[in-house]
């Protein structure tokens, strides 16, 4: 059964034309560009670890972008070009304060594909009625969780773990089963799966809550032609959107 | 529900003399990321700041 009337881009055709935005469609003069990295170069991040300042940016990057897209009319083409500008200022800046960071096996486009996973999953759950949070800096070092997502009607928390990559295709939901010895995910993601679900049992603010585990993989990366998000805005794409959409009703909703 | 943050805060406007107040009065390193960002999105608040910023350099020099 199609779940369509529940999809993200439901009666509007813009997330296709979402896609098609990249970087040279929403080219900024280069002065506004190098302006706001001088302006992030000026923030004082003393006292704060490299991890802890790497954490915050992280969160800001995909809080701001979140913001910027569920204030779109999906309908409005000037809205979607606006927001995807004002997602590439975002990123300038973000890059300016993550780039002196970052160690020699790091690069900022691998980083960049974490972020706007996490807001093309972040966006697509609010889009689809479920109230999304930012994990703690303890969830998400100890806990590996990336974000929250609560059903208030069910009264349900979802603690969710978001995997992108340039090897990946398209987009894939998958629902943790603790009463299987496999978890019901890859042999590659049961570690990380087994450390959310440990963090998760051993905290008291958790103790009467229902909470459920969730894997979702995406493609990514500007190279990757099965990438499932824009790599300007971190939208998803139609197809990957229908796909989560689709995997949302039959692992989640209709369990 | 569990306490914790929502996701899906837009960089509100800020003028660049509420910046240094807030930032004045001392906020959270997070808060301070998310003022430094409102000012880097608007572009007149971003040229006021770089003058200030500038002015103050070459004061120190």
């Amino acid at each position: 059964m199609a779940f369509s009337s529940v999809g993200t881009n439901y009666g509007a055709p813009p997330i296709g034309e979402i896609f098609s935005i990249s970087p040279e469609t929403t080219e900024r003069p280069k002065d506004v560009l190098e302006e706001i990295a001088e302006t992030a170069r000026a923030i004082d991040t003393e006292g704060h670890s490299r991890t802890e300042v790497l954490q915050e940016v992280g969160q800001l990057m995909v809080s701001s972008m979140v913001g910027i897209q569920l204030e779109v009319n999906p309908a409005s083409r000037e809205d979607i070009l606006e927001a995807a500008g004002k997602s590439q200022k975002v990123q300038a800046f973000i890059k300016s304060m993550v780039d002196p960071l970052l160690s020699e096996k790091e690069s900022w486009h691998m980083l960049r594909n974490g972020f706007l996973a996490e807001v093309a999953v972040s966006v697509f759950l609010e889009r689809s009625g479920f109230k999304v949070l930012e994990p703690s800096q303890k969830d998400d070092m100890k806990g590996k969780i990336d974000r929250w997502a609560v059903d208030t009607a069910e009264n349900k928390v979802y603690a969710i773990q978001i995997k992108a990559s340039k090897d990946l295709i398209g987009a894939k939901l998958s629902k943790v089963d603790q009463n299987k010895a496999s978890l019901g995910v890859m042999s590659g993601y049961r570690s990380a799966v087994q450390t959310m679900i440990k963090y998760v049992s051993r905290r008291q603010e958790f103790a009467n809550k229902d909470v459920e585990f969730l894997i979702i993989e995406l493609g990514a990366g500007e190279i990757n032609e099965d990438a499932a998000f824009n790599q300007v805005t971190g939208v998803l794409t139609t197809e990957a959107d229908n796909d989560l959409n689709d995997q949302l009703y039959e692992k989640v909703w209709n369990e | 529900m569990i306490a914790r943050d929502p996701v899906g805060k837009t960089p509100k406007a800020i003028t660049w003399e509420q910046a240094l107040q807030e930032i004045a009065k001392g906020v959270s390193f997070r808060r301070y990321l998310e003022i430094m960002l409102a000012v880097a999105l608007d572009d007149k608040t971003r040229k006021e700041f770089l003058l200030e910023l500038n002015s103050s350099k070459a004061r120190q020099n």
